[in-house]
């Protein structure tokens, strides 16, 4: 078996007294479409952040191509996150600037394009994702939907090799859910990038996946494909699959 | 008891050492990425006009009533000496020596660093800054250094801007008001004013620059790391809030530093 593009080996974070991640083990392959489930506030979003480096474990080690991400020098980590891109749960959309600004600000900060290929290239993915016309509107302008697709315009525009998405359906209408879920994958076989998605979209995100893990309680409990963890009979994950539980918990 | 008085000033200490720390890097940071290319010439320009176009209108409206104020009073205590002719030469010296920098930075604050805190901490709060960080853009380039050089080039002009329209003020009350003549006044001004005056007025300026957008700008970006006064919107109120009293307090404190190196 290949090795892992990303792996977390006995992650431990906290908060304070709230223990996050209580040993997290997890291993994230190339080329694929790994989806994280688990409970609402059972840390997943603080995982993806662990991998792009926007957070750091208190012991435990993760591992981007068998090197330690917390201790890569600074110009290595550079290099490093020229990989990534990430979308955020909520957006994190700049409010002073416009819609076109916002999904270029990739391209006009880091990169040596011309204008003429960053309006392109911005156009390009705008056009993609049925957001041509906002160019010049502010996120407060749009509605949940559509900062959802300019958020998600702006995770593309560079053409990144992993892509971390959190939540990136959340606010959407169906149709548009599965276009986003379909465009994922249809983008994914295309340029062949890692996609690590966390999601709450069950079944459905079980679609696109070639790879599932269940965060519940500071660790992985479950990792497989779709197909294993829906024949999984480990009564934590087939009770959170099916909707089932102690609402009280959440 | 004892212990937990003990343990309390103990980490107080350590925060406050932590937090001096964290806004000494935050501030060299930002200076270094100054000089770092692609140059942020209309990020700079941006900001000029929000720090310094923006504030010019109040800057006037403070200049000419703290001149004439001072041009009132000025006359009411001269003229016990016999010595209302020197009126020219104590509010040009009051406004270009203290008065300016020190006023035009704590309107700035009020007016500009106020704003840039709570746009910043507003940033912070909702993952603007990650986002950032994401895509690879160092955020206190992005951030601070624009303003950085922005309110070094507009505060040493919006003080110069409040140094003039305070002696106008001045000019308005002694001469036109109080039936000062006019020729001795500007004459007063012209006679008494030297370089070293107008030199402390712009060394003043510049530190003071530094002073009120390093703390205003550092309030905003750090503004998840402190507890005090909540989370979210009440977080950034907090900050902005700590921004203003801050810069102004500071001020006054550098105010009398630099006064006591110069004299």
């Amino acid at each position: 078996m290949k090795s892992p593009l990303i792996e977390f080996i006995d992650v431990k974070k906290s908060f304070g007294k709230n223990h996050v991640m209580q040993g997290v083990n997890l291993s994230i392959y190339e080329d694929q479409i790994t989806v994280i489930i688990g409970k609402s506030g059972s840390g997943k979003s603080v995982l993806l952040k662990h991998i792009i480096g926007l957070m750091y474990q208190d012991s435990g080690s993760v591992l981007f191509r068998g090197e330690e991400i917390s201790t890569m020098s600074r110009k290595t980590r550079e290099l490093f996150k020229r990989n990534f891109s990430y979308m955020f749960q909520e957006n994190a959309l700049f409010d002073s600037m416009n819609i076109y600004e916002n999904i270029a600000l990739p391209l006009t900060e880091t990169s040596l394009f011309s204008k003429q290929e960053i309006k392109k290239k911005v156009e390009t993915r705008m056009e993609q994702l049925e957001i041509q016309g906002t160019s010049n509107k502010y996120p407060a302008q749009l509605s949940g939907g559509m900062k959802k697709r300019v958020a998600l315009a702006r995770a593309l525009v560079t053409e990144p090799s992993i892509v971390l998405f959190d939540e990136p359906t959340t606010g959407l209408d169906p149709v548009r859910k599965n276009g986003v879920h379909a465009m994922i994958k249809s983008y994914q076989q295309m340029f062949g990038f890692t996609a690590v998605i966390v999601s709450h979209e069950i079944p459905d995100i079980f679609e696109i996946s070639q790879r599932v893990a269940m965060l519940e309680k500071g660790k992985i409990i479950f990792q497989g494909t779709a197909k294993e963890i829906m024949d999984c009979d480990v009564n934590d994950v087939s009770s959170f699959i099916n909707g089932q539980g102690d609402f009280r918990e959440y | 008891m004892i212990t937990n008085s003990i343990q309390n000033i103990g980490s107080w200490t350590i925060r406050r050492v932590e937090n001096t720390g964290r806004i000494f890097i935050f501030l060299f940071s930002g200076l270094l990425h100054i000089f770092t290319f692609p140059w942020q010439i209309l990020k700079i320009i941006e900001h000029i006009w929000f720090i310094g176009t923006k504030s010019m209108v109040v800057i006037m409206l403070t200049g000419i009533f703290t001149g004439m104020v001072l041009g009132l009073q000025g006359y009411y205590t001269l003229i016990k000496f016999g010595s209302e002719g020197m009126l020219g030469s104590a509010v040009a010296l009051t406004l270009i020596r203290e008065l300016g920098p020190v006023l035009t930075g704590i309107m700035i604050t009020a007016r500009a660093g106020s704003a840039i805190a709570a746009e910043i901490g507003v940033m912070r709060i909702s993952e603007q800054i990650d986002a950032l960080e994401t895509m690879n853009i160092n955020p206190i380039r992005f951030i601070f250094s624009p303003r950085l050089v922005a309110s070094v080039i507009s505060f040493p002009f919006l003080t110069a801007l409040f140094d003039v329209i305070g002696i106008v003020g001045g000019y308005i009350t002694g001469s036109l008001l109080l039936g000062i003549n006019g020729g001795i006044y500007i004459y007063r001004v012209k006679d008494s004013v030297v370089m070293a005056d107008l030199t402390g007025g712009f060394v003043k300026s510049l530190v003071f620059a530094i002073v009120v957008t390093t703390v205003c700008c550092s309030q905003g970006y750090f503004t998840h790391l402190q507890t005090r006064g909540g989370f979210g919107a009440k977080g950034v109120s907090y900050s902005t809030t700590n921004a203003v009293v801050n810069s102004c307090v500071l001020i006054l404190v550098f105010d009398y530093v630099i006064t006591y190196l110069l004299l």
